[in-house]
């Protein structure tokens, strides 16, 4: 069962914030989520490999060549603060 | 009984490949271009985008992998760690959790105390994040041309026990880094960084002690002086009754201490899962039988061979072999002498060591622009070694043969430095010489046997200062044995 003190820390680590009310609506509706996916774990899965990829394709990789960027001022363009050359974030300490 | 403590210590390398491209874009990695120039869509962490593997990453994290004895996993698959900084724009790292390409290694350090293997537990792939800039503005300013550029990290088993051993292992691991041409180990600039984990036991305990993990050690004194200073902390508060907390410490090289950077509690929860948008790496025999058999010769072994094969003491051999191109011009130098033995490898030795790392160090020059090269040296070394001039005179024809093309007999003609060797010159020089003093030479026969530098000496002057010293000395002993003149 999942509890409200795990959706707070999921919250916590998505960076989000919600009333005490929100949290316990949420941890009703995580638990029926998590319930659902549960019934996968009735499944005998003994020497079944985890699967991470429905494609059987691998090595799908380019040689090391420098190709072209695009300018810094496309590159900026979306940013919500900028300057010339530089995106621009609240003050973090290290 | 005071109690005696150990040091229990493992190191996290993080090596930043010299790959023209980004780990999984095609934007240049060029170090030191304008802020935000080498950024595309997918380093960007744009909706929509797909990361695409070098290949180079692959074969370089595999040469290091057989380079420290590693096994190669056949199948290796990327997860995502995720965590939130404004430098890391998908919000996640590309990185390798549960399945790293390498692993199970070791590497052999020499010791003052004898050789040291010291166990890798792991070598993986991931990606740089962009670099946060603090003290320019009022807000903190992200360049991203750093995001997204490969690196692989190297982890250590806990075998280390010593700050001195944990400079020589990450001495050898940048030496192997380099010789396989993959990572500049620049510890300044940061292509090459380095966390340690440390904790403390009595002797004889077989638990470990509480870790602490210390990060920022951007330099090969202060990775020596912050395990240092960190094994003290830990043995203090020890020793005080008090017991070491599991925290994250930063090394503030301007203080001289390590300071805690965040708790347990705050530890991150990095969520690893899977990543969907790369498919595994399968390393298969064939392949890793080709990048195996293009390892080239590595530091240690080119070491023992130097001092076998060139007859160099143990220290020379280390000097030499430290930079890998150093190493090959000083075979180079050995191949052209015509005289060759232990007595002209050394010598050739002596003048990389001395004279020519010199230039090296004042000019910050690698040996291929120090100004001469493996064959002018060798001209050098064999005009010392079969007599035709002094070594003192060589200093002046080395001076004389950097930024030119000259041999060393060429620069010998027209500086007019070659040693009178000719022994019936020399033999009525001597003669001249003793005729002229026979004061002195009555004395030398009394007893004042002292004025044999004296009379070579004088010599030496009426050769106008070429005369071969070694031999008017021996010409001179003889004549001063001989009963009559």
């Amino acid at each position: 069962m999942i509890d409200k003190h795990e959706v707070a820390s999921i919250a916590s680590l998505a960076r989000l914030q919600f009333s005490d009310e929100d949290l316990t609506t949420f941890t009703h509706q995580f638990g029926r989520i998590v319930d659902y996916i549960g019934a996968i774990t009735q499944l005998d899965v003994a020497g079944v490999e985890p699967m991470t990829h429905v494609h059987d394709v691998v090595n799908v990789l380019r040689d090391d060549v420098a190709g072209t960027s695009i300018s810094t001022a496309e590159a900026l363009s979306n940013a919500p603060k900028k300057n010339d050359a530089f995106f621009k974030v609240p003050k973090v300490l290290g | 009984m005071q109690t005696t403590y150990e040091a229990i210590i493992g190191l996290e390398v993080h090596a930043q490949l010299k790959t023209s491209s980004k780990a999984f874009c095609a934007c240049s990695t060029t170090y030191g271009a304008m802020p935000n120039v080498n950024v595309c869509p997918v380093c960007l962490g744009h909706p929509g985008t797909l990361p695409v593997l070098n290949r180079n990453l692959v074969e370089w994290i595999v040469k290091m992998g057989l380079a420290t004895n590693c096994h190669i996993r056949e199948r290796s698959s990327f997860s995502r760690k995720n965590y939130f900084y404004s430098d890391l724009p998908k919000g996640y790292q590309i990185s390798q959790f549960a399945d790293p390409i390498c692993y199970g290694g070791s590497v052999e350090i020499e010791t003052e105390e004898g050789p040291k293997h010291i166990g890798i537990t792991r070598i993986h792939m991931e990606e740089d994040s962009g670099k946060s800039i603090h003290d320019l503005d009022i807000d903190t300013l992200v360049d991203l041309n750093r995001a997204g550029v490969p690196l692989i990290e190297i982890v250590s088993e806990p075998d280390i026990r010593t700050a001195r051993e944990a400079y020589l292992y990450l001495q050898h691991i940048r030496q192997i880094l380099v010789y396989l041409d993959i990572c500049d180990g620049n510890l300044e600039e940061g292509s090459l960084r380095c966390d340690a984990n440390i904790s403390i036991r009595p002797v004889g305990q077989t638990t470990f002690g509480t870790k602490t993990e210390v990060k920022n050690l951007n330099s090969f004194r202060n990775v020596e002086k912050a395990i240092q200073f960190e094994i003290a902390r830990q043995i203090a508060l020890v020793e005080g009754g008090a017991a070491v907390q599991q925290v994250t410490m930063l090394w503030d090289a301007s203080r001289q201490e390590t300071r805690v950077m965040r708790s347990k509690e705050q530890a991150h929860d990095y969520r690893y899962f899977a990543e969907p948008d790369l498919v595994h790496v399968v390393v298969d025999e064939s392949w890793k039988q080709r990048l195996h058999s293009a390892l080239p010769e590595l530091g240690l072994a080119k070491r023992r061979r130097f001092v076998s094969q060139f007859g160099l003491p143990a220290y020379d051999a280390a000097v030499l072999t430290d930079d890998a191109e150093v190493a090959a011009w000083y075979e180079a130098s050995c191949a052209h002498l015509n005289a060759q033995g232990p007595e002209a490898y050394k010598a050739v030795s002596n003048w990389i060591m001395t004279d020519v790392m010199r230039i090296m160090g004042q000019n910050k020059v690698s040996i291929s622009n120090a100004g001469l090269s493996p064959e002018q040296l060798a001209s050098l070394v064999d005009v010392v070694q079969d007599g035709t001039i002094s070594s003192k005179s060589a200093k002046d024809v080395f001076a004389a043969m950097l930024g030119t093309t000259k041999t060393a007999s060429e620069l010998v003609q027209e500086l007019g430095l070659r040693q009178e060797s000719d022994e019936g010159l020399l033999r009525q020089l001597v003669e001249d010489v003793l005729r002229d003093n026979p004061d002195n030479l009555e004395k030398y026969r009394g007893g004042k046997s002292n004025l044999l530098g004296f009379f070579v000496g004088q010599v030496i002057k009426r050769s106008g200062g070429s005369a071969n010293p070694a031999l008017v000395t021996s010409i001179m002993k003889e004549a001063l044995e001989q009963p009559t003149m």
